[in-house]
């Protein structure tokens, strides 16, 4: 009897890829490590391959065969914001946010570790991931996310619980182990062999919990904060539009967008004041921070927000007020991320 | 070999580690692994563990004063550790 594969039963790895498209491997066989492994809430990998209608008539009512089109694929990994557990060490989830902020994190021994961000407009493409989804039973579908851009980073923060993290993009191939023999060598993006999944997954580090966080805006501490979040839009997209290559060549950029909305409670503050007042008048910086113990405090720094004027909101038993607006800057200043 | 638990949450394969300063037996070649990795495993071995003199009280509360020094000089002794393996040295070393 065929195994069938329980759907909690998924367990995923992240690698940065040295060369974009291509698998770290050695000989052929791919470079994926235990401690590789990425604790995952949802992982999709999504080969992405339609079959495209033909324009020719044939003298018949019966519709004939369709084409299949270019393959690319696409990527959706949601899990729990967390960091190793000792300061200064990079968390498991580091290789998803290096290629998000497009480029390596700053490690500063036993006390942080820091991401800021890199237009990589030059010489240096944006990071790109290689992503293991894989399910148990080994003889069930396999598959690697090869090519993989972050295009969106969520993150939403309130006051109960774990923090969700999510992250999404195309990327330039899924392959599949079903399918790997009859692939053609370019298709199998530097591999001869599917990998087998690594025994021992290691996860790192417990989950932040959102009532132990605050935020400054224009420097004044507000402790009425209720939720929030960041939707990033770091605009990559795959060249996969030149003849002469079956999938993407490299990676296309655009103009990041840091889009936060902010819930607080209503009062009569000064500081309260002072908020409302500085709306769509005065530039502000606004400093997250979730967490509290030492080694998983989260430190979300963004720059040059011209808040939009609030929305109320009466959906709990007092008021509240919605602000949105959007970080700014000159030249790479508008967002950090510090794990303390 | 012996190792203790200096971080806040651990899994490798199907055992997990949620107390501070827990001990978890290795294989050598296993702990290298995944303590030189980028994402290091927070462990420490045995003896350089027992070296920072955790108190009992200092382990069951995990919140003094104390305990947050001890817990620095481990994370320092963690980086260390990390470093002195990538670079291709041993845990035998950490305890001469």
């Amino acid at each position: 009897m065929a195994n069938q594969s329980p759907s909690v039963s998924q367990i995923a790895f992240a690698t940065t890829e040295t060369v974009f498209g291509t698998v770290n491997n050695t000989a052929g066989a791919a470079t994926v490590l235990g401690s590789d492994a990425v604790r995952i809430a949802s992982l999709d990998t999504t080969a992405s391959q339609a079959t495209v209608k033909r324009d020719v008539k044939t003298g018949s009512l019966t519709p004939i065969v369709e084409v299949a089109s270019r393959p690319s694929g696409t990527w959706s990994l949601a899990t729990e914001l967390s960091s190793n557990g000792a300061a200064g060490v990079k968390p498991d989830l580091d290789d998803l946010l290096a290629a998000s902020f497009g480029k390596a994190s700053t490690v500063l021994a036993s006390t942080s570790v820091t991401y800021a961000l890199a237009d990589n407009l030059t010489a240096t493409p944006a990071p790109s991931l290689s992503i293991f989804n894989y399910r148990d039973p080994a003889t069930t579908l396999q598959q690697i996310s090869v090519g993989s851009v972050v295009k969106t980073l969520n993150l939403s923060f309130n006051e109960n619980g774990a923090q969700k993290i999510s992250f999404s993009g195309p990327s330039k191939y899924v392959l599949e182990n079903h399918r790997f023999a009859g692939e053609p060598t370019a298709n199998k993006c530097g591999l001869t062999t599917f990998p087998v999944r690594p025994a021992s997954p290691v996860y790192n580090g417990a989950p932040v919990l959102g009532w132990n966080g605050g935020v400054t805006i224009g420097g004044n501490t507000y402790a009425t904060l209720r939720s929030g979040s960041l939707a990033v839009d770091f605009n990559r997209e795959l060249q996969a539009d030149v003849l002469g290559a079956g999938l993407a060549i490299g990676v296309m950029q655009g103009e990041r967008s840091w889009p936060i909305e902010l819930t607080l409670y209503a009062d009569d503050s000064a500081n309260f004041q002072a908020l409302i007042a500085a709306l769509t008048a005065t530039v502000q910086t606004v400093v997250m921070t979730i967490g509290n113990v030492v080694g998983n405090i989260h430190t979300f720094t963004l720059a040059g927000i011209l808040f939009d004027r609030q929305s109320m909101d009466s959906s709990g038993r007092n008021w509240s007020i919605k602000i949105k607006g959007k970080a700014s800057g000159t030249n790479l200043d508008e967002a950090t991320y510090v794990i303390t | 070999m012996t190792f203790r638990f200096v971080g806040s949450e651990l899994q490798i394969g199907h055992v997990a580690l949620k107390t501070f300063g827990q001990a978890i037996e290795l294989e050598p070649a296993m702990a290298q692994e995944i303590i030189a990795h980028e994402h290091s495993a927070a462990l420490l071995p045995d003896e350089l563990f027992a070296s920072l003199g955790f108190t009992a009280d200092e382990l069951r509360w995990c919140n003094s004063e104390t305990f947050a020094a001890k817990r620095a000089q481990a994370w320092a002794l963690l980086a260390e550790q990390r470093v002195r393996l990538r670079a291709g040295g041993t845990f035998e070393k950490e305890t001469e």
